[in-house]
């Protein structure tokens, strides 16, 4: 059973923490003002970094290309040059073989009939053929 | 990066012209393999070759962007002919190359002549299109 001197223990004690209450504001212009530019200045700094990170990437851009990526891009002029004379000899040589300029296939012993009578025939694969041409 | 890119883009232009005869040698895709076969036809016709494609078949290789086309031939005609024939096919300009040849030569006791007639086994990088 709750006594006179347990309502009075409770109410000291409620009176108690009523007292601790520090306040009851809803706006604390200072400290808000504060932690504003407390975030302000830590993004601040924040993006500084990156973005000093970023000039300092794109700055060395140039030397961070490798030589093999350089290299990647040269083109052998030489070699083309090589190439097209090769290929400029060939089409003379085709088109001279189909007019027929300069051309005379000689067999060793296409004059000589072989020895044995009726057909005869030889083959070879697999290589040059036994011609020879001027 | 971006002065790489110029550069490319310099280099592109600068050899242009080169590139462009330089892929005149390759045989491009399907069209360029009819165009191929109707010369090889043409130039048979003109030496009085009877020419026939007996396989016909595309191998993929190790460059990028290129395949092989693998062509046999068989011929029968006259031998300085099939000669001539033999000797264009060596100097076709294009990227290709001559891989087997068989040649049969036969003598006619009673027209007194040689004839010839073999196979022949082509292979031409061609360009994907």
């Amino acid at each position: 059973m709750i006594t006179k001197e347990d309502i009075l223990k409770m109410v000291t004690k409620v009176s108690r923490r009523s007292r601790n209450i520090q306040d009851s504001r809803l706006i604390h212009p200072e400290r808000e003002w504060s932690l504003a530019i407390i975030v302000f200045v830590l993004l601040l700094v924040g993006i500084f970094t990156l973005n000093a990170k970023r000039f300092a990437y794109f700055n060395n851009i140039e030397a961070q290309l490798s030589d093999e990526t350089s290299s990647a891009v040269e083109y052998k002029y030489g070699t083309m040059q090589e190439v097209l004379d090769s290929y400029g000899e060939k089409t003379l040589l085709f088109q001279e073989l189909r007019q027929g300029v300069g051309v005379s296939a000689v067999f060793l012993d296409a004059s000589a009939p072989p020895e044995t009578a009726g057909t005869n025939s030889d083959s070879q694969s697999g290589g040059e053929p036994s011609v020879s041409f001027e | 990066m971006e002065r790489e890119y110029k550069r490319l883009q310099e280099l592109l232009e600068k050899t242009e012209t080169e590139r462009a005869l330089l892929e005149r040698h390759v045989i491009a895709g399907e069209n360029g393999t009819v165009s191929f076969l109707s010369l090889i036809d043409e130039v048979a016709d003109e030496l009085g070759v009877e020419l026939s494609t007996e396989a016909l078949k595309v191998e993929t290789t190790d460059e990028p962007g290129f395949d092989e086309l693998v062509v046999e031939f068989s011929f029968k005609g006259q031998e300085s002919q099939i000669i001539r024939l033999v000797k264009m096919f060596e100097t076709l300009p294009y990227h290709s190359r001559l891989t087997a040849l068989e040649l049969i030569r036969t003598y006619n006791n009673e027209t007194g002549q040689w004839s010839m007639g073999g196979n022949l086994t082509f292979k031409l990088s061609i360009k994907e299109t």
